[in-house]
């Protein structure tokens, strides 16, 4: 919503305005119709007089007082009923004045009733025709955070499918690619073979709701089996998935940020190189999945980066889990870093 | 005598596949060693002086980039400097950088064309620089300027106001204007002032992108100085910059990438 402002609250007070004139005009032709009164003209000038202020004071004060949001009623009210007497005296006043009438309030006390009555009338119409636009302004706006939502979805989509094929990930591999088909073409065909897998696992992933463990620890060995051709000795792993847990669902592309994390923060900065272990268990009834590495660790890598990465899994496992999941970054004892995700175990 | 190079790599098959084309292109070329990091490039240069360097831009250790910020300051005056060829998988560099200056680029991976190209170039500037090493070390320096992100800062948000070093349970809050410089050590930051010292655990890039740049700016590798302390830019035998400070007795090196800070009016 945007802020209240007095000047724009007030933007269809002349439409009222003018709903009000016609709701005059019919009110003394009925007068006239039925015999109140000299007749349509000194009823239209009366009618006139007293509509118009009226509309003006109560429609434009509660516009005024409670610039863009609903007047509360106990205020409201009075206000109404303030407006409608004060326009009365002044409107028979002044149209007496314009008729050249003797001004005298027991000659105008059924006009008092009158301007009662269809002051009443025009303040359901108003009030009904508000509650239209409101809802109709409420349908909108659900409407348009609703497209947003939709489009979050897909950003995210997106942002996760260009995540994972990182380009100097593909770029790369393809250069040891190109570099292993002359020297080696057993290598570089069991080469191609794990990065067609991967490519194939990361752009379904990006049209999935849920994978199995067993296809996610699948994309996690032809993931890290490219990186380790290209990282030679420098890059050992480890995939440990026990049988009982294999076919236990999890949101595609679960791990896959965290291994890369471990590997590009954690390893390739670091000389020497190391190990990167995943490892599925059960625990307390819950699964518990823990990506370690023996790398630099958090607090020393000099690449920074790693906290989008995190805040993007941890809004995942949310929208999955509610608060049910949880995520823990630790320094190893043994040096590098390590992420242990706990989630709850499907019925 | 036969030209010497180095090739600093840290992904094996792409190391074997540069040498083994660059003997196919150029047999007379000697291979003076093979770097798997950026730590190992720098060590293999000080020993081998070696007439042409191919440096992988993402190498653990150093990059290099860092590896060529290195050679570039360790140089004395009317040393010889070796020919730079960067290697990179992706332009993320924007290779244009590399177009305007002389220094070569090649993308992987490496094409035996492309690769020729360079050779042809490398045996033309080789004739060449043994005759002006200062113009040669010029033009390093000015391609180093255009490619380290350090160097070329831009007006940024600098939000940080405090340095908050944590010692124990405790938490000190340290004011910019105080700090006289940053000093990075193995693991830390270490923040020099007035009339103390903290650690804090950053590196210096984030810490960079977080100060504000009139103020404060990196002259080398390890050392962010706040100008405002600075008393003096002084010029040692060596050809080096040293800077000296208002309110401490130690002085400060000053890169060669960042030397036009400190040129007069």
């Amino acid at each position: 919503m945007t802020p209240p402002n007095r000047l724009a609250a007030c933007a269809t007070l002349p439409r009222n305005v003018l709903y009000t004139a016609i709701f005059c005009t019919v009110i003394a032709a009925l007068l006239a119709a039925i015999g109140f009164g000299s007749g349509f003209g000194v009823n239209f000038v009366y009618s006139q007089c007293i509509g118009l202020p009226a509309c003006l004071l109560a429609d434009g004060g509660r516009r005024l007082l409670w610039p863009g949001r609903r007047a509360p009623l106990a205020l409201l009210l009075p206000l109404l009923a303030a407006s409608m007497l004060f326009a009365w005296f002044c409107g028979t006043w002044f149209g007496a004045l314009l008729l050249g009438h003797p001004w005298r309030a027991q000659s105008y006390l059924t006009s008092l009733v009158i301007t009662a009555a269809a002051g009443f009338v025009a303040v359901l119409y108003f009030w009904e025709r508000e509650k239209v636009a409101e809802l109709e302004t409420e349908a909108a706006l659900q409407k348009s955070r609703a497209e947003t939502v939709e489009r979050q979805a897909a950003q995210a989509r997106l942002a996760l499918l260009q995540a994972q094929i990182e380009p100097h990930f593909l770029f790369n591999t393809l250069a040891n690619l190109h570099a292993l088909i002359g020297a080696d073409p057993a290598r570089a065909q069991a080469m191609l073979s794990h990065l067609n897998d991967f490519l194939r696992a990361s752009l379904s992933a990006a049209r999935k709701d849920r994978n199995t463990l067993a296809e996610e620890f699948a994309l996690l060995r032809d993931y890290l089996e490219l990186l380790s051709i290209r990282m030679g000795t420098r890059l050992a792993f480890r995939l440990d998935l026990p049988r009982e847990l294999a076919q236990i669902q999890v949101p595609p592309m679960l791990l896959q940020p965290l291994v890369e994390n471990a590997v590009k923060h954690g390893l390739e900065p670091k000389i020497d190189g190391g190990e990167v272990t995943v490892v599925a268990r059960r625990e307390a009834g819950r699964v518990v999945l823990q990506v370690a590495d023996s790398g630099l660790g958090f607090g020393a890598a000099a690449t920074s980066g790693t906290k989008v990465g995190l805040a993007h899994l941890r809004e995942r496992l949310a929208a999955t889990y509610g608060a049910q999941a949880s995520l823990d970054i630790a320094d190893n004892a043994q040096g590098g870093a390590s992420v242990t995700l706990s989630l709850p175990m499907p019925a | 005598m036969n030209p010497r190079a180095l090739i600093a790599e840290d992904e094996p098959l792409l190391a074997a596949q540069l040498e083994t084309q660059l003997r196919e292109l150029w047999p007379e070329l000697h291979l003076a060693g093979l770097a798997a990091n950026g730590v190992d490039a720098m060590r293999l240069i000080r020993e081998h002086a070696p007439d042409i360097a191919f440096l992988d831009i993402r190498m653990p250790g150093l990059t290099g980039l860092e590896v060529a910020a290195e050679i570039a300051d360790t140089l004395g005056e009317g040393e010889r400097v070796p020919q730079i060829v960067f290697v990179t998988a992706y332009d993320e560099y924007a290779l244009k950088a590399f177009d305007y200056a002389a220094v070569d680029y090649l993308l992987k991976p490496v094409t035996h064309e492309r690769l020729a190209a360079t050779v042809a170039r490398l045996k033309l500037r080789l004739a060449d620089a043994g005759r002006a090493p200062a113009a040669e070390l010029g033009r390093l320096v000015a391609q180093l300027q255009t490619l380290l992100p350090a160097v070329q800062r831009s007006a940024q948000a600098a939000t940080l106001r405090h340095i908050r070093a944590g010692s124990g349970n405790t938490v000190r809050m340290i004011p910019l204007d105080e700090v006289c410089y940053f000093q990075s050590t193995d693991k830390y930051v270490n923040v020099v002032t007035v009339n103390g010292e903290a650690l804090v655990r950053v590196s210096l890039k984030e810490l960079l992108e977080q100060l504000p740049a009139d103020k404060f700016r990196q002259v080398h590798r390890s050392v962010i100085v706040n100008l405002d302390a600075v008393s003096a830019a002084v010029r040692d035998d060596a050809g080096r910059l040293h800077l000296q400070l208002r309110a401490r007795k130690e002085t400060l090196p000053v890169s060669r990438l960042f030397a036009e800070l400190f040129k007069q009016m």
